[in-house]
């Protein structure tokens, strides 16, 4: 095993450690900003560590540009995903409000540092405002400004 | 070269059950559909883990091939979700 094995086997670690560490945070964070957050780490990250390692095991010049490919199409591509990803969850309004409990039974005060509140209190009244900032935003934002609805 | 198979497959196995879990029990849509871009991600992270192992380049093809799907699989869902609302 030469120098150049064991460089590309730390690589490779590292990058299947990002894929665990995406799934443990995926299942323990308590709202869907914090999944999308420790989600795009191994789509960017691990695939950059692992394509790493696949280059330095390989020591083939030609496989250099395909691999340089897969990082650059992963480069333009998770964010774009990640952020229309995100878009939905914000005109679902689901940010703000966690979507599971903590096992340990936190409170929601207690979770105010992983969470935005956007709609403040988390009254009757302060719900029914935002869903209907929610659907007047919707309803306006895909017509676009200039075409009205009859 | 074995042992760096084994680790990987354990952390790539791991990480994908996990992912799975919040893709069955995820509350809402979008967070099947980020849960379904992580499981993505481990199987191109499994392809090009194998292509390693054996020092073959030929399966490094499906690679690009599966990241492009994932943006393309994750775009169409965030087309598509708004209907369904809940």
């Amino acid at each position: 095993m030469s120098t150049l094995d064991v460089i590309a086997s730390v690589a490779l670690i590292l990058g299947a450690l990002l894929s665990l560490i995406a799934g443990i945070a995926v299942v323990r964070f308590p709202d869907t900003m914090s999944r999308i957050h420790a989600a795009t780490k191994p789509q960017v990250l691990g695939i950059m560590l692992l394509m790493l390692g696949v280059g330095l095991r390989l020591e083939s010049p030609a496989v250099i540009g395909l691999l340089v490919l897969i990082v650059v199409l992963q480069f333009l591509t998770a964010p774009v995903a990640a952020h229309l990803t995100v878009r939905v969850a914000y005109r679902h309004s689901t940010i703000g409000q966690p979507t599971t409990k903590r096992p340990d039974g936190a409170s929601k005060d207690e979770l105010a540092i992983l969470t935005v509140p956007r709609s403040g209190p988390e009254s009757a009244a302060a719900q029914e405002i935002a869903a209907t900032e929610h659907t007047s935003r919707e309803s306006g934002e895909d017509r676009g400004p200039g075409q009205s609805s009859g | 070269m074995n042992v760096t198979l084994v680790v990987c497959g354990i952390l790539f196995g791991v990480g994908a059950a996990l992912a799975a879990v919040r893709l069955v029990l995820g509350p809402t849509q979008i967070d099947r559909a980020i849960a379904l871009d992580v499981i993505l991600a481990i199987v191109v992270g499994v392809i090009v883990l194998l292509a390693a192992v054996a020092r073959s380049s030929t399966t490094l093809v499906i690679a690009v091939v599966i990241s492009l799907l994932g943006f393309i699989a994750s775009s169409g869902l965030a087309k598509l979700l708004p209907r369904d609302r809940r």
